[in-house]
């Protein structure tokens, strides 16, 4: 009798698992945002496979199928109206610089996906703008910019949808769906979404009524369901290398991320925080969560 | 070995006295079935020593993986509560205990029983299989950490056991056993070479994938062996820090710490105490979704620090040693000085 409350997973299984989970997200991107879409993400997947396999000079290391999870996170992340150089540069930059510098899969501090965004986002921040044929901005960009509109304004205008940031509201839905799927699989740590959600919902909460008419911070269901909410609730900040394994330091890890992502929102200069929210909480990482080398009882 | 047996000549256990079947399990020669390889007949002769007397068969399987105990029990239960009787009535066991694992069997059982048995189904979890578990779950008595269940009248024998003490006393000697095959059980003859057993070509363990060891040169099958399995962990992949090793031990231990120590190839007298702890469940390794196998870490830095300790007391030994020369050369050095001070005042005298 195998005795295990798991059920049996293998790395690469883990793998297969994460890239089905993020497929509803998919389809429902490319739905809105345009098939061009899938195009992105497939040079990302193909770049970050090829990066990987040349930087180590085999083939037997994409057998854990981590770099096709990586690209795939890249292109995600990326607007559709990128020029193709760029998930090119992100995806290289993220296997080498994110990934093999540090001696490969297990041994990298920071999210691979998030170097090579974060890299783009501040060597190209033009080509990383949302420019979408009907509304030009996203709900995100609208917050940030039209400071000195009216809530009712801002809530009216094109780029606002139900509850979040019309369509980014649908596909931040479909990344859900995927996530829940893994928790459910229990290869996510239910912990970790859950706290990055909390922690951009609760700051969220408290400054939500001091916004006055002139100046609006979102209410908490436009922060859940605007930008790269739940997939990087559920597919980024869970990323098994470089988040916590253990509960306490997973729910500090989540609330930091959530948080962080949530001031970027509403008082940095980006449009989303998460890629600089990860990649801080991955620096901090050793402090969450010391290794316990020196071992108690 | 157990296949050179003479045929016995079968005995009446109901009849007989407890010593003639004592000495018939001694003759053939049966060794704890589970994993142990401790002659039985001791067992039961020291547990014979120290009352009450609580018999207990393990057929908890913990092996992840191994079905021996589950295919014995459907196929032999009336000779497992055979060999449970026969052990009972040579300890005169006021109570007698049958463990299992598997639902459906345990209602199998239930129907054969007489007075003074029960039997009780038990969740496989890793914890519930070792021995001093199993005696706190079914009687409710604690076994300290400096006693041995035996000392406390409690004997734990497994199903496998009980069986080849039944086939004894009816005069059959033990040539084969139930062994899981990778995912097939199937009986084996006993002192068949292992790397024989599996056709594949690929690295084996002799046990349980999780439990289990690679196979030294030339061995073969020996009774206390329930399975052989293909050896995943030669295609391990890099870990990928999940903490799944952490969550599924027992006992708590930082495995996947243990495991980067290991890799440095030296030893650690710092983590003994969890080494110590480990009980080499497996859980750990069934857990990794790299097929790391964890336990083969653990056991290798058990291995160095041994080594380790063994060269540091002899070090202090040999220093000992040292002092205690370098001691006595010197009182010698001082008293021949004594001596020879002596000698000539006396030649003064004489002049
Ligand atoms: S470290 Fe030892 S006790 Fe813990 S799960 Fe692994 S084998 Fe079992
Ligand atoms: S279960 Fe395996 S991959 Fe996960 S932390 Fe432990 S050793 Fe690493």
């Amino acid at each position: 009798m195998a005795v295990t409350d798991r059920p049996k997973f293998q790395t690469t299984g883990i793998m297969v698992h994460v890239v089905i989970a993020l497929l509803p997200g998919l389809g429902v991107s490319a739905w809105f945002l345009g098939p061009k879409m899938l195009l992105v993400v497939l040079i990302s997947i193909l770049v970050a496979v090829a990066t990987e396999a040349i930087g180590t000079r085999s083939v037997l290391t994409l057998r854990d199928g981590s770099a096709v999870v990586t690209g795939m996170l890249i292109g995600l992340c990326l607007p559709p109206s990128v020029a193709i150089w760029v998930p090119i540069v992100a995806s290289v930059s993220a296997i080498t610089l994110g990934k093999l510098l540090f001696g490969g899969l297990g041994k990298n501090l920071f999210n691979p996906a998030m170097v090579g965004y974060a890299l783009v986002l501040i060597a190209f921040p033009m080509q990383l703008v949302y420019l979408d044929g009907l509304t030009g901005a996203t709900a995100l960009d609208v917050l940030k910019h039209h400071e000195r509109e009216s809530l009712d304004q801002l809530v009216n205008h094109p780029a606002f949808g139900l509850v979040g940031s019309k369509h980014f509201e649908w596909m931040n839905l479909a990344f859900l769906v995927g996530g829940l799927y893994l928790v459910l699989l229990r290869i996510v740590p239910w912990l970790i979404p859950l706290s990055v959600l909390l922690g951009i919902a609760v700051p969220a909460l408290v400054f939500f009524p001091l916004g006055d008419a002139m100046h609006s911070f979102g209410s908490p269901w436009f922060h859940l369901f605007a930008g790269g909410t739940m997939l990087t609730a559920f597919f980024i900040a869970t990323d098994p290398v470089t988040s916590p394994s253990t509960k306490l330091p997973q729910i500090m890890y989540g609330f930091f991320v959530g948080s962080v992502a949530f001031f970027i929102r509403c008082f940095g200069t980006w449009a989303d925080g998460f890629a600089f929210a990860i990649l801080l909480a991955n620096a901090f990482l050793p402090l969450l969560e010391p290794k316990k080398v020196a071992l108690d009882k | 070995m157990p296949s050179l047996n003479p045929s016995f000549t079968p005995i009446n256990w109901e009849q007989a006295t407890p010593d003639t079947l004592l000495e018939r399990i001694a003759e053939a020669k049966i060794v704890g079935m589970g994993g142990a390889g401790f002659p039985t007949a001791e067992k039961i002769a020291l547990a014979q020593k120290h009352p009450p007397n609580f018999v207990i068969a393990n057929g908890m399987e913990t092996d992840p993986g191994v079905n021996a105990d589950k295919v014995l029990l459907e196929r032999h239960l009336d000779d497992v509560l055979t060999g449970l009787r026969i052990v009972a009535k040579i300890l005169s066991a006021v109570q007698s205990f049958v463990a299992i694992a598997h639902e459906r069997t345990v209602q199998d059982a239930q129907s054969l029983l007489i007075d003074n048995e029960t039997v009780r189904y038990l969740k496989p979890t890793f914890q519930n299989g070792a021995e001093r578990e199993l005696i706190q779950i079914l009687t409710g008595h604690v076994v300290k950490d400096n006693s041995f269940p035996a000392f406390d009248g409690c004997l734990v024998l497994n199903v496998h056991t009980l069986f080849a003490i039944a086939e004894a006393i009816a005069g059959k000697p033990l040539t084969k056993r139930l062994v899981t095959v990778n995912d097939e059980t199937r009986w084996i003859d006993i002192g068949t070479p292992v790397e024989e057993i599996l056709e594949s070509r690929d690295p084996i363990r002799v046990g349980c994938y999780a439990t289990g060891k690679r196979p030294r040169a030339n061995e073969v099958l020996t009774a206390k062996v329930n399975a052989i399995s293909n050896d995943k962990s030669v295609r391990a992949l890099p870990c990928i820090h999940c903490g799944w090793c952490d969550e599924a031990c027992p006992r708590e231990l930082p495995v996947e710490s243990l495991f980067v120590l290991a890799e440095q190839l030296k030893p650690n007298l710092d983590v003994q105490d969890a080494l110590n702890r480990c009980n080499d469940c497996g859980a750990c390794v069934i857990a990794c979704p790299s097929n790391i196998h964890l336990l083969d870490h653990v056991r290798a830095l058990r291995q160095r620090n041994d080594t380790e300790r063994e060269r540091i007391s002899r070090a202090t030994q040999a220093r000992i040693r040292f002092d205690a020369r370098e001691q006595r050369l010197r009182s010698d050095a001082m008293s021949s000085d004594a001596k020879r001070s002596e000698r000539m005042q006396q030649q003064h005298k004489w002049q």
